[in-house]
């Protein structure tokens, strides 16, 4: 598949993880939930925001209804969002160990 | 002591933060709001105080029933709704104030949409005015219904432009504040 990433990328940190929680399917409300434990509290998602991002990952095709239970439409990543995130893993990789590598030139001067 | 209190209090359009904030600290004082109509007053129910965080939102997406599914999931009950406004209600927990809009993009969008609601609607309101020949219509109404009518522009003249530059200088804040 050819895809052009810069459309999608980056993610804002919201989207990212909604995409990251996705990687087995979820209703809003559970999602919400688990990104906030899985960021370790840094991350919560309001119902508002999580319902634009819904939306607009919908229409992007990152993301696709699979199921409803009890009024709430759950919703997967299609091979596309998996393919979206893949790469921004990728460069967020590559920026944490730019990050650190700084950060660890920089305490080392202090040291001095 | 009635079980109700009307309050007449305006806000603009881009002011959510103080809107929210007001309700709260009625609350607090065990004020809870019950209704707000178009003309801005307030109706309040007389009960325990209580920290009751209210958010402000457009009504687009609450015709959903998949946004008031999440809402209801998440915790949030409609306080009172008018014309355009919505207000959601939740009890905060250890003093933290949860948000519908976590992130200053979502929370500009939400502003943008009010923003193009409020230019298209100026648009018909010019369209009328210039294609139906108000001025030369005018020129034929008597005195009293003239007055009239020229107080009824002054006033939209001077709330409408105010309304949508302060709206546009919030999006704009909020677009500042991105992290991103």
């Amino acid at each position: 598949m050819d895809i052009n990433y810069a459309k999608y990328l980056p993610l804002s940190e919201a989207t990212y993880y909604v995409l990251a929680a996705l990687r087995e399917p979820l209703h809003g409300y559970a999602l919400m939930q688990k990104v906030e434990t899985m960021s370790e509290g840094n991350v919560v998602i309001g119902p508002g925001t999580l319902y634009g991002a819904f939306a607009a990952l919908e229409k992007q095709g990152l993301i696709a209804k699979v199921n409803e239970v009890e009024r709430r439409k759950i919703y997967g990543l299609t091979d596309l969002g998996r393919l979206v995130l893949a790469e921004q893993v990728r460069r967020l990789a590559i920026m944490v160990r730019n990050g650190q590598f700084a950060l660890s030139y920089l305490n080392k001067g202090e040291a001095a | 002591m009635s079980t109700t209190v009307r309050i007449f209090k305006l806000f603009w359009a881009h002011e959510d933060e103080q809107q929210e904030a007001w309700l709260r600290s009625m609350a607090q004082q065990g004020l809870h709001l019950l209704e707000v109509n178009p003309f801005c007053f307030w109706t309040f129910r007389r009960g325990e105080p209580a920290d009751i965080v209210y958010r402000v939102d457009f009504p687009n997406a609450s015709r959903d029933p998949d946004f008031r599914q999440l809402m209801k999931d998440a915790g949030w009950s409609l306080a009172a709704a008018t014309v355009g406004w919505h207000y959601w209600r939740t009890e905060a927990v250890g003093g933290k104030a949860p948000e519908l809009f976590s992130d200053a993009a979502s929370k500009a969008r939400k502003f943008k949409e009010r923003l193009g609601l409020f230019v298209a609607s100026s648009v018909p309101m010019f369209a009328t005015f210039v294609l139906f020949d108000m001025p030369g219509r005018l020129a034929g109404l008597s005195w009293p219904f003239m007055a009239l009518y020229c107080a009824a522009l002054a006033v939209y003249l001077a709330i409408m432009p105010y309304t949508i530059a302060r709206l546009a200088l919030r999006i704009r804040e909020l677009n500042g504040s991105l992290a991103a």
